[in-house]
């Protein structure tokens, strides 16, 4: 049975790994339910880590190819770990933290419950990102909806989708449970922690159909395999209503509350 | 373009008419033909007629639908596709009006172009290296390295087009356009040596240290690519 212990020690060799490069690396960061400290053992994912490098690392061809090979030694250890893996670290040279970090996961790094430091420098302070004012993250609420609903209403309307089809609808699904609570919450201004994002959002938006949206959102979890067609069929139908509730709610609140008209002209222009 | 049959126009404007504003069909080089469809603001169930709608469009086109007020969330950049990023170019530019009122010069473009290749480098910063870049060394899948990343060079080409107003680029010249517009050696040295690999991992049977070697060697050229589209993104 897996344990809590078990996910201590693979971080332990994690770090271990890495520790054969020295000053190269400035801090090996966790972030997710592992450094939030809510595993859930056997189904929490083993590791969510960024590694911060040295700025010198990536530019020197000579250099990079070493790190590249102690990266994939990592990899590997997180691979054969026998714990839940879904995908490999982060790695930023220590330019890019501080100052071109994708601004959606801000939060993450500025909050100190959501991440913590593994090894190294703690660096977090001074994570920044170039789009300063966040304007690009709030229009990509806008953007993932329209996504979403062309997305859905294609495998809706097809009576016979295609594998590729499937594929891409529950991809959607997933991007909506993962992203879309968040967005909406950075579309009117608040930054959150992905880990937050619903809750948050379910606070902010008083009208929303809690109940659809948590088991939308929730359906990011589970196997696929095992899902119907018409679970499939259901769930892009309550996918769908979600995503237009939550558009909606984000429009009205910001054209009651925010400048409405003032962000789309800041955003964009008709020429 | 994907033709739209009159018999498939007439059907679809018969049955929705009241509700539909317009229909344009639109190319995306990269991505494959586009069909917008512009409802009425006050259409009702506007999932249902979405749905309904694009169960009689042909399925080979990429269809969106929005309502009028909406048209502007074209220009809002998606960071989980971010190769649409030139989409309301396409529209605008490039449309064909089949039907309706002619809403594309209603569809608007990014204020900030520029703004764009700083969103994409933090998007392929954040997510390529992991889910991409180390899952895929980490496979042993050296060969789909290369023309994974031939793909993300393209699309960061695309992005940095637009940000001096470029939208117009093909395949087949977007290379060439790009070095035009960003006219520097190092550069020029990263696509003809990311290129060349490319054409050797594909060609004959390289040896699986010669092809590792050539997929980091690849992904070095990537990172010095990202590097150098920095100093205009910042």
């Amino acid at each position: 049975m897996i344990t809590i212990a078990d996910y201590e020690k693979c971080i332990e060799g994690f770090c271990h790994i890495f520790a054969k490069l020295g000053e190269s690396v400035v801090a090996i960061l966790l972030y997710g339910s592992v450094a939030r400290g809510r595993i859930r053992p056997g189904q929490s994912d083993v590791l969510d880590a960024t590694i911060v490098l040295a700025d010198s690392e990536i530019r020197e061809e000579r250099r990079f190819y070493p790190l590249l090979d102690v990266m994939l030694e990592g990899c590997n250890h997180l691979a054969h770990s026998g714990l839940p893996y879904k995908h490999p670290f982060h790695y930023y040279t220590q330019d890019e933290f501080c100052n071109a970090h994708d601004a959606f996961y801000l939060q993450t790094y500025k909050v100190d419950a959501f991440s913590k430091v593994l090894a190294g420098r703690d660096v977090r302070p001074t994570v920044n990102t170039i789009d300063a004012d966040f304007l690009l993250t709030r229009g990509s609420f806008f953007a993932l909806r329209a996504f979403i609903l062309q997305t859905l209403t294609a495998f809706l309307a097809h009576s016979a989708p295609t594998r590729p089809d499937i594929h891409q609808m529950i991809t959607a699904i997933r991007r909506f449970g993962l992203y879309m609570p968040a967005l909406a919450c950075f579309a009117c201004g608040v930054e959150v922690d992905i880990s937050t994002a619903l809750d948050t959002a379910i606070k902010l938006f008083p009208g929303l159909d809690e109940e659809r949206l948590r088991r939308v959102c929730e359906f990011r979890r589970r196997a696929h395999q095992n899902v119907t067609m018409d679970e499939l069929r259901a769930m892009a139908e309550w996918t769908l209503a979600s995503a237009e509730q939550l558009h909606y709610s984000v429009t009205d609140l910001l054209k009651n509350y925010g400048n409405w008209q003032s962000f789309l002209e800041e955003l964009v222009v008709y020429e | 373009m994907p033709h739209i049959s009159p018999e498939v126009l007439s059907l679809i404007t018969s049955r929705f008419e009241p509700k539909l504003v317009s229909l344009v069909r639109f190319p995306r080089p990269f991505l494959g033909d586009g069909l917008l469809i512009t409802l009425n603001d006050n259409a009702d169930d506007f999932v249902g007629l979405a749905t309904a709608i694009r169960r009689l469009a042909p399925k080979r086109l990429s269809a969106i639908c929005l309502k009028r007020s909406e048209l502007y969330q074209l220009a809002m950049p998606n960071p989980y596709a971010i190769e649409t990023l030139s989409t309301p170019y396409w529209v605008r530019n490039a449309g064909t009006l089949l039907w309706g009122d002619d809403i594309r010069s209603e569809v608007p473009l990014y204020k900030h172009p520029n703004r764009l290749l700083a969103f994409h480098l933090e998007k392929t910063i954040h997510r390529t290296r992991n889910h991409f870049i180390l899952a895929l060394l980490a496979a042993d899948r050296y060969r789909d390295i290369h023309v994974g990343l031939a793909r993300k060079r393209t699309q960061l080409m695309a992005t940095a087009l637009l940000a001096k107003s470029i939208w117009e680029v093909y395949p087949s010249t977007i290379s060439q356009i790009f070095l035009d517009a960003y006219n520097t050696k190092d550069f020029r040295d990263i696509l003809t040596d990311s290129n060349k690999l490319l054409l050797e991992a594909q060609g004959g049977r390289p040896s699986p240290s010669w092809l590792k070697h050539s997929a980091y060697r690849s992904v070095w050229l990537f990172e010095m690519f990202i590097r150098g589209l920095w100093r205009y993104a910042k």
